[in-house]
Order: structure tokens, then sequence, then C-alpha cells
């Protein structure tokens, strides 16, 4: 091999290297929020990306929840209180709604720590 | 200006004998090549034009479809993008270039562009977005590997190894089974009405069925393979109700419904696929003549012995030293038009 063919190769080299460290430094996803429901049945977890709307049996009877352009709503509950339908939409990571007499309680969480540093 | 059919035939089928080597090599995941194959593809990127090249690199991308028994299946884009990817950029290079550059940049860059662009694809057609984090540990085996190839390439030529031409050996006659093979076509579209997982793994029994009566032998690795890569991948994005949780794994009902939905169809297209490449009817043309030329050729090559070194291994295939064609085993079309008809009753059976 001839000395002047180096130059490419190493550029050739060093071009893949930046391709790898860019790919291991990106977050695999963009929107990595999802929706964690716990209650008596189980815990559930869903995207806060997709809207669908779940149902989950307590003590009580049956506490519908929405999740609908990333807000996170009580549709029903068979509470005598009714303060988680009320209460407002959830959209932020880490806030949260339960209703307490149907031991439901839902969240919304983040994969990985929740950083203070990035919003 | 082409080249003559016998030194097409000849490259087109070293590439093949190489990457069948590679299928021989265990790996992780379906796509981590070390890319063998294209070491004849750069000892003539220098010396042939692009018209020439480019019909080897495409000969040598639909007959390991072929080979490999993917043609039919999401797979055959993911590996075809890749595969046209790396060829263009590395005939590229060495247009741009000339003897600026060396086999092992060339190789480099094209190891790169092969992976990113079957990444992209992965991700768009069968795995979604979650396969990227899969993409450092790939493209660091391709860099690694393209260099590697890029030295095996320059000890090639410095030994002045190039393919030799081969007498081309005359077609055996194929019997053609049309039926059978648009029964098969039938089903993989069935596929799309996506049954529910107990369903799908039916169809693939009866799909192993049928591939056993296309007279192909059934390796049962690569498809496990690719269903427990999705299944796994379903791990790190749970869906529906927690079921088990152990670190950043968490199996989900409803994500792994879905992944062994998507695992399933897809390797009952590659079932089906293996099959159909079996049966394939005749398609006139020159580039279909060259392609049944280069995969009888594929037959002839002699095997290494044990205790040879790796050098004399290659000299040896370059050489074109020959042996007979084994005789490819006979189909029973029934057979498989009864599979066939039983999984798109399968698949469609909810509709009715």
């Amino acid at each position: 091999m001839r000395r002047t063919t180096w130059i490419l190769d190493i550029l050739a080299i060093l071009l893949s290297l930046c391709v790898i460290v860019f790919l291991a430094t990106r977050r695999p996803r963009g929107n990595a929020a999802y929706v964690r429901i716990q209650s008596r049945d189980g815990v559930y977890q869903y995207p806060l990306s997709t809207d669908r709307t779940i149902s989950v049996m307590g003590p009580l009877g049956p506490t519908v929840i929405q999740i609908k352009d990333r807000q996170v709503i009580f549709i029903s509950s068979p509470c005598p209180g009714q303060d988680c339908v009320r209460h407002a939409p959830l959209t932020q990571d880490g806030a949260f709604n339960a209703c307490l007499p149907n031991q439901v309680l839902v969240t919304i969480e983040s994969q990985g720590e929740v950083d203070d540093v990035t919003t | 200006m082409l080249r003559r059919d016998e030194e097409i035939c000849s490259v087109a089928s070293l590439c093949l004998l190489f990457s069948m080597a590679e299928y021989l090599i265990p790996k992780p995941l379906p796509f981590f090549k070390l890319g063998l194959a294209n070491l004849p593809l750069l000892l003539i990127l220098s010396s042939w034009n692009w018209d020439s090249y480019l019909l080897v690199a495409l000969l040598k991308l639909l007959g390991s479809l072929l080979v490999g028994g993917t043609l039919f299946s999401p797979i055959a884009v993911i590996t075809a993008s890749g595969g046209i990817a790396s060829a263009l950029v590395m005939k590229g290079l060495e247009s741009l270039c000339k003897k600026r550059i060396s086999f092992v940049g060339i190789s480099v860059m094209g190891a790169l562009a092969s992976n990113l662009v079957q990444l992209a694809s992965a991700s768009l057609l069968v795995y979604g977005t979650f396969i990227w984090a899969v993409a450092p540990l790939l493209c660091s085996i391709g860099l690694v590997s393209g260099i590697t190839l890029g030295f095996l390439a320059t000890a090639c030529e410095k030994q002045g190894l190039v393919p030799a031409e081969m007498v081309l050996p005359s077609l055996a006659k194929k019997e053609a089974h049309p039926i059978a093979f648009t029964l098969l076509a039938l089903a993989v579209f069935c596929l799309c009405f996506e049954p529910r997982p107990f369903r799908l793994f039916l169809i693939w029994i009866l799909l192993l069925v049928a591939q056993k009566g296309a007279g192909k032998r059934i390796h049962l690795v690569y498809p496990l393979v690719l269903l427990f890569s999705l299944l796994f991948l379903s791990l790190f994005e749970p869906v529906g109700k927690i079921l088990w949780s152990w670190g950043p794994f968490t199996l989900a009902s409803q994500s792994l419904v879905t992944a062994l939905r998507k695992g399933l169809r897809l390797i009952c297209m590659v079932t089906a696929s293996q099959s159909m490449v079996g049966l394939m009817p005749h398609i006139p043309g020159r580039f279909f003549r060259l392609l049944s030329e280069t995969l009888a050729a594929l037959g002839t090559y002699q095997l290494p012995k044990k205790g040879q070194k790796p050098m004399e291994v290659v000299r040896n295939l370059f050489s074109g030293t020959r042996q007979e064609a084994s005789v490819p085993r006979k189909a029973h079309p029934i057979l498989i038009s009864v599979m066939c008809i039983l999984a798109i009753a399968l698949c469609i059976g909810d509709l009715l």
C-alpha cells in the first residue's frame, strides 16, 4: 500500500467512528413517556403517544381511564366522591391521579431517571 | 461493454460461495454480517466498468436471497437495500478517489452504508425505531469487519489472485410447478390478514411441511433467531398488563402478543419463501439466465478440507477447482398445495 492512501483510509475509519458515537449517544426514542396504572388487577403500562381507553377492575367495579392527545383522564369510576373523574387531565412526567376507594393509581413516567436538567 | 457470461458468473458465484460460508458462522442477530461476500467485488472494483460491476452485485444479491430462501419476505428488502447501497458506495468511492484510497477505506465505507441502510429499512418494515439501539454495536462490527476485509483484499491483490474464469456447467432441466408456486404466493399474501398467534403457529407448521414437500432442507435456527429477536426487543417497550419485570426487561401482555404476531408472521413468510425459491418458474432474459448459471456454478465448488490455511482455501476457490454438482431433490406439488390451502383457510377463517 502506498503511503498516500492512508489519509483517506483514516478519514473513512474516523467517519465510521463518529457515526457510531453519534448513534450511541442519542436517545432511542424521543417520546419515552408512558402511563402506569396500578390496580388490584395488576400493573399496566401504555405509551402516552397512542390514544386508547383502558378499563381496570377494582373492589367497587370498573374504572375507565382514557389516554388521548397525550393527556390522561378518568372517564368513569364507581366511587361515591368522583374526585378522580373531576381531576384535571394528566400531562406531565411525574403527574398522578388516583381513585382511592377503587384502589386505582395512575401516573405518568418516563424511561430512565427523571432528569432535572432536561425538560 | 459488458463482460462475457463466463467472467460475470465466475465472480458472482464466488461471491455467493463466500456468503454461504459466512452463513455457517453463528451470529447473535440475523443482520450481523461480516461481508466476506464482498471480497470478489472489491477485487474487480478497479478493473471492471460500472455496468459489469453492478450486474455482478445484483446477481450476488438475488443469488443470496434465493439461496437463503428469503426472497419473498420483508427480509429481502432489508438485505437488498443494504447490498445496493454498499455496492454503489464502494464503486463510487473507487471512481472518485482512484488510487488515493485503499481497500480498507472502501470496505469500511461500504460496510457503514450497508449497515445504516439496513437499519433504516429494518426499522421501517419490521422492527420499529427501537432497532436503532443496536446500531452502535452493528456499526462497530461493520467497522472491524470492513478493516479486516480491506486487508484481506489487499493481500489477495498482492498475491495476484483474480477470480478465475470457469466453463459454465450445463443447466439441469428444472420441473416447473406453477400451481404450487401461486398457492404459496397467495398464502404469503393472506398473511396480511394478521391471524392470531396460535393460528400463525399452525400456519407455520403447515408451511414447514410444505417446505419439506418442496425438497428443501429445513433449518430451524434462522426463523427461530428472527422470532426471538423480535420477542427480545419487545421487552424494552412494554404495553399492557405487566407480567414480569427484571432490570431493563419488562414482559407485558399486549407487547408480547404483538411481538408474537409480528414474529410468527415474519417467519411464516420466510418459510414460505424458502419453498417458493425452490419452485420458481423459468423467467426469460439474459439476467435470469446468468442467475441460473451462477447458481449452477455455485454447486460445483470444492469445499475446503480440514487443516487448510485460509490463504490456501482462498487460492483453491479462486483457481477454479471443480466438482460435480449435486442433484436437486424432488418436489411434491400436491403436498405443498394442500398445505397452502389449509394455511390460507386458517388466515381468512376469521373473516368467514
